[in-house]
Formats: C-alpha cells, structure tokens, sequence
C-alpha cells in the first residue's frame, strides 16, 4: 500500500524531518519552494548536478553559514550565503558565475521563515549577477542543528593578467578598508538577548564583485584581496602576515568606524577591529596605484568610506598598529570570540 | 565623542609625556588597580611614553581575574544542574576552573547565557519562571551596586528563581595586602576612577597616612592615565603621600552615598580568596541573611568542590605586582590566550593577557 | 530607567543612583547602571588645563 501525504506544502507551517526524506514531502519542498522561487534551466531538471562551460582559470570556494539570530538588522542568512561565497571568489580575483546551495534545516525551522530565506537567496543572487545551479536539502532532528545551517559553494573565471595571492604583497605596498568597518558584527550582536541595544547600525553584507570591476578597470595590478569576516580586519591582516612573511602596519586615526558603531563598541568593550564584516574589501596593492583607486572606489555605493589604512612593511610577520596618540602596539590575532569586557 | 575624544588628543598626550619626563628623576615602581585602566595603558601602550626609571606594575584590579578558583567550580557545578540557567558577564565564560569553564559547559549542554547587567539577568528570571536563574555576581565596588539592585528589582518583582552567586571584591584591602607584602615595592598608586565613583576616596586617605604612600585617583583614557601618572611621580619626587584627585569630573571625596547605601543593604564584608593570592580579610561582599533567598550557594549549596590550580602558573605574584608576566615560565610557552593555565591569561584585562597581545616584540 | 545614548546607540540605563539626571545630561554607564552624572564643569576644567600644558 503506498502512503502519500495529501497535503500541499503550503498546509505545513514547519519543516518535518519528512520533508528530508527524499519521498514525496521532500519533493513537494524542492518543487513548490525551491524551484519555484530560484528555478532556471539547472535547477529545473531536478538533476544531481548540474553541467557547466568555463573558459579559463576557474575559482572554486566554499563557505558555511551559521548566524544567530537568522534574521538580524540589515539581512538574514539567506543573503550572508549568497554575498559569502561571492566575495570569497572576489577574493581569488574571480568574475563569481555559479553557486550550489546546500542546506541543513532543523526539525521545526518555521516555513515561513524558509520562504523568507529562499527568496532573500533569490534576489542576493539576482543583485550578485550568479546563478544557484545545484543544491541539497536535509532535515535533522530537534536539537540537531541551529535551525538552519547552509553551505555555499561557488566557481568564478579569473580573467588573464589577474594574479591575486596573499604571497604576493610586498614591503610598501599600501592597504585599503572600502569603508566602516565593524558594522556587521554588531548588527548581530544588538539582536541577541542579554546584549541588545537600539540603534540604527545594520548588517553590511553585499556582493563586491561590482566594486571589484571598478577597481580592476584601474589596475590588474592588486596584489591581496580579503573580505575580513570573521575576526574582522585584524585576524585577515594577521593570516596575510603569515602567509606573506611580511608585516603591516596600520594606522588607527585612518580606520573608518561609523559614530554608532563606535558608540556601540565602547558600551561593550569591543575592539572593531576584530569585529566581523560582510561587505567590505582589503585591498593590498602597489603604493603607486593607491590614490587613483581610492578615488574611483569612493565614487561607488560600497566603497564611499574607503581609506587607506596602512602600508606593508619589512619585518617579521606582525601587524602592528599607529595609536590615536602617537604609540605603536601589536595586533594580535584574536582567540575565540571577542566577549564583552566588565571592566 | 563628546567628553571621550578629546582625552585622547595626541597634542595632550605629547605635552603630559614631556612633563612627565622633566619631573622624574629617580626610579618609582607605581601601580594601577583598576583592570579598566590596564586595559587602556596597554591598548594605547602608554609604557612608550614613560622614562625607564619608571615601572608600571599592574595590580589585581581585574575582577575577573581574581574570583577564586572554588567560585568558578561552584558557577561551573551549578551550570551543569537541570533546569538552571547560568548568567554572566562576559569575560567570566573562558575562565579555566578545575577542570572546565562554562564555555566548555554550554558546548556540553549547559544554559549558560551572557548579559550586559545583572538587571538583563532578573529579566531572563522574569520570562522563565519554571528555571533557575543563577546570576555569577562578580566584579568590584562598581559593579556592587547594580548587583544589589538586582537582588532588590527581583524582590520587588517576587521572584522565586532568582539567585545570585557572588564574588564582589573590594579595593582597598587589596591595596592594604599589597602594601604589607614582604617584598612589595610598590611606592605610588594609581587609583582606580570608576570605583572611587561610588566609594569616593575617604579610605585612600587613611591608607595614605597610615602607610606614607601617595595616591591618585585616575581615569582610564589615555591622558587621564598620563596626568594621573605626572601627578603621582611629582608627589614621589616631592616626597608627600597625599590622595590627590585628577578625576574630578566623575569623582567627589564622598562618592555615591545613594549607592553605597543599597550595596550594603544588600550585602555585608566578608573575607574572601583571591585567586592566586589567598584570603584577604573583610575584602569582600556576601548576601545578608535578609537576602538569603537570593542567595545561590545557600539554596544549592553545590558543596566543598576540590579546587585545583595548576602548579606552574604564578597568577598570584602578577596580581600582587610581584612578578611580570614574562617572567613566568609557562608565559607564552604552555600558557596562551588559545590554553591559559590561568585567569590573568584570559580575561582581555588580566596583565598576561595584555602582556602577551599588545607589547611590541 | 532612562535611555542613555552613547553616540547615536540607545540603551536602557538605570538611573536609580543619579536620580538628579534629566535630559541631556552625562552620565558614566556600567553594566546597565549610571554609576555618577559627568560633572562637565570640572570636565571643561581638565580640558583647560590639557590646552594650557599643551600650549607651554
């Protein structure tokens, strides 16, 4: 006797572990939701894969996404997985072309909360200019899973003549924030319970790769790319360190940081320098290229706070900082999360 | 920002550093008690500007620091009970214990949440009135009274599941123990500002004329800490041991009468351990017996826990300003902000910590 | 209860301490409490004296 569940997906208000089983409520939810919301020519066959035509030197990157909350000041995780993973690819000099989209929903997760997502994962990708080609759906039980966990995978081309390596900064190179930084990571924490506090401070996750067009019509010549997300500008600078075996030096009075922003940051104790950021780029290039820029990276929507922040050093593998008064000290990488300081 | 920035001018800093190197003229090992300006002097790393005859010895104002080994072990027993909900600032969740930290706890399962006020915490009781709510009430006397007002807010709201595990230190024994050390050369004190907030600065007075040693109440921005600084080494080359006062914007001679009242409303002296440096007599606060409802170790009473210290760290003597951090043999090696052996490692103003992550190599 | 602003962020803050505070006063925060108003008189005095000792 077969069993089949009558009901439309829209008659269920949470996700089942059925709907991960792979029969018919799990089809229903590929169908009625996926497709129906992100459907182009690959994801509509339904395959296991999708095929796909590159030219050239492709990038690949992946990234898992895990926020709390889900829905936060200025986005959700829907567009931190799209914008991620595009940036990720940015950041290997890439033109980002398609994404996978794999999902991990726990027992319970509201519908309407998945819908919300998907479509947020739709219209990132539509502004992001990629394609969502492939994807997979799981559902684990209650107390399995953070409500939503999801992985982004994406391949970009990278154009000749672009050659971006953290290996490949040098002693006088300058490096460049393309604006406030520290936004993000604070948009998340005024949402958590214990923590939270009224502002207009919102999320900055965007895609870089229009901003990064602007920045390459000036030179091919960009040595580091970063996207300074987790551990925020400080822990990317110090893993370019390692990697390169140069240090930084930065310097603090040129660090852009919005007024709430700082505000924030003083009521908690933070530093925002190891505060995450989901739409900003750190670009290490040669001196003589800095200004012209700077100039046409101001002129774009994402970069009109960009500033040159410090220059790469010789020296050992430390990035060190200028003072607002004049002294020079350490940043070190940061271990586990920042937490906010009594004192 | 406003009332901030402008004590951070670099043409101010400048101008205090040349006075202050034009005054000194003989060595003084001063100490700051007060995390928050630890935190700052290393942050902007104040040491830079000072004459070498001048040693900044940073002393056991990190609150964090300082709860007892025993407390943590009873925070961490109490975390791992049902239906208990553990809340705490910050800083306190990477603190080793014995053998865990709550951290580690909530990784395992635990209900270990982190608030901004205790007053977050009562709120937390308020909306979950079939658990427990255990505030880990530590700090000092700053902290003291917003502590006390949650113990009162949950009276006046009647809660039942609101309790409070106190490990409240107070500043002047801490400072009268360092002074009666046998090898203690600690000649100035830098006294912390936020503190003198609400105790003003009567007991300074006393503990000036009883034991002829100067202080100055000091802020924690940059130039604060530096005219904090220029007036204790003028008083030094002066030789007086006065209580001089350069926070006046914040500070007044009685404090906050108002508060101090509802801190020992609440709670009574008690003696208390300090990490790493042993009991300090009537330097701490506990719940009265008219609170004793509130009170965490009476209502679970989580029993003796045998409180384990590692043998190699020597948070003790850095606290009490005897030692510096590199001079400890794990410093660096085995004990790291990624795996302290102790709580001066973790929390971001514990002088190892600040050690380890600001001085330039 | 009052809403204190640190730079344009708002957040809750017991005045129950500083009972004398009114709008657009100063006040020193911690860990949800005003612990004292900021005595700008004395504040303005202290930023005299910095502009003397930098002008020397």
């Amino acid at each position: 006797m077969k069993i089949s569940c009558p009901l439309p997906i829209n008659k269920y208000d949470i996700v089942t572990l059925a709907h991960g089983g792979g029969g018919k409520l799990s089809d229903r939810l590929i169908h009625d939701l996926f497709i129906r919301e992100l459907g182009n020519s690959w994801l509509n066959t339904a395959h296991d894969g999708a095929v796909l035509e590159m030219n050239g030197k492709i990038a690949f990157s992946t990234d898992s996404f895990v926020v709390n909350p889900l829905f936060f000041p200025g986005g959700n995780i829907g567009d931190l997985a799209v914008n991620g993973t595009v940036n990720d690819l940015v950041c290997c000099g890439a033109v980002p072309e398609y994404l996978s989209l794999g999902l991990i929903i726990e027992e319970g997760l509201k519908m309407d909360d998945l819908r919300r997502i998907i479509i947020t994962i739709k219209n990132a990708a539509i502004n992001a200019n990629v394609n969502i080609v492939t994807g997979d759906t799981k559902v684990v039980e209650k107390g399995k899973g953070d409500k939503l966990f999801i992985n982004t995978s994406g391949v970009g081309t990278v154009p000749e003549g672009i050659f971006i390596s953290p290996e490949r900064c040098i002693p006088g190179d300058a490096v460049i924030i393309t604006g406030n930084i520290a936004d993000h990571g604070i948009a998340i924490i005024s949402s958590r319970e214990g923590l939270s506090f009224e502002s207009t401070i919102r999320s900055d996750t965007a895609p870089l790769n229009d901003l990064a067009n602007v920045l390459f019509e000036i030179t091919k010549d960009i040595h580091v790319l970063r996207d300074p997300t987790r551990g925020g500008v400080a822990s990317a600078l110090n893993e370019i360190c390692n990697s390169s075996g140069h240090g930084i030096l930065l310097e603090e009075k040129m660090i852009p940081v919005s007024a709430e922003v700082k505000g924030a940051c003083e009521i908690m104790g933070f530093d925002p320098l190891y505060i995450a950021n989901e739409g900003k780029l750190l670009i290490i290039l040669p001196q003589k290229h800095a200004g012209g820029v700077l100039r046409a990276i101001r002129k774009h929507s994402l970069g009109k706070d960009a500033s040159i922040i410090g220059r790469v050093t010789d020296g050992p593998p430390v990035v060190k900082i200028i003072t607002l008064v004049g002294s020079t000290r350490i940043v070190d990488m940061i271990s586990g999360e920042q937490l906010p300081r009594i004192c | 920002m406003k009332y901030i920035d402008e004590y951070r001018d670099i043409n101010v800093v400048k101008a205090l550093t040349t006075k202050i190197q034009k005054v000194v003229k003989h060595p003084w090992n001063i100490m700051e008690i007060c995390g928050g300006q630890t935190h700052s002097i290393m942050k902007y790393n104040l040491s830079e500007f000072l004459p070498e005859q001048l040693s900044l010895v940073h002393g056991p104002g990190c609150p964090v620091c300082v709860t007892s080994l025993e407390k943590i072990d009873k925070a961490l027993a109490m975390a791992q009970m049902k239906d208990v909900i553990l809340v705490s600032f910050g800083d306190m969740l990477r603190v080793p214990g014995s053998e865990s930290d709550l951290l580690r706890e909530k990784s395992k399962g635990a209900d270990v949440r982190m608030v901004y006020s205790p007053l977050d915490a009562v709120r937390i009781a308020s909306d979950n009135p079939h658990k427990n709510i255990v505030f880990f009430a530590i700090g000092f006397e700053t902290t003291a009274p917003v502590n006390a007002l949650s113990v009162i807010r949950a009276k006046q709201l009647r809660l039942n599941n609101y309790f409070i595990l106190s490990s409240q230190v107070l500043v002047p024994p801490a400072i009268k123990m360092v002074l009666e050390l046998e090898d203690s050369s600690i000649q100035g004190f830098l006294a912390p500002g936020h503190v003198c907030a609400i105790t003003g600065y009567n007991e300074y007075v006393f503990l000036a004329t009883k034991f002829r040693v100067p202080f100055v109440i000091t802020g924690f921005e940059p130039a604060d800490i530096l005219k904090g600084i220029l007036t204790l080494v003028r008083q030094l080359e002066e030789g007086r041991s006065e209580v001089e006062n350069e926070y006046r914007r914040v500070v007044s001679k009685d404090g906050n009468q108002h508060a101090l009242k509802m801190i020992y409303d609440v709670f009574e002296l008690t003696d208390q351990e300090w990490r790493g440096i042993g009991i300090i007599p009537e330097s701490g606060l506990k719940v009265r017996e008219e609170y004793s409802g509130f009170d965490a170790e009476k209502h679970f009473n989580p029993g003796t826990v045998n409180a384990r210290e590692s043998g190699t760290c020597i948070a003790g003597r850095i606290l009490q300003g005897v030692s510096k951090p590199p001079e400890c043999k794990a410093f660096g090696r085995e004990c790291i902000p990624e795996h302290p052996l102790g709580a001066p490692m973790v929390s971001f103003e514990g002088a190892c910590s600040a050690y380890y992550r600001y001085k330039s190599s | 209860m009052a809403k204190v602003s640190f730079n344009g962020v708002l957040k809750d803050i017991s005045i129950e301490w500083v009972p004398e505070a009114k709008v657009g006063d100063y006040v020193v925060a911690h860990a949800g409490s005003a612990l004292t108003l900021l005595n700008t008189c004395e504040a303005e005095e202290t930023l005299e004296i910095f502009r003397q000792i930098s002008s020397q």
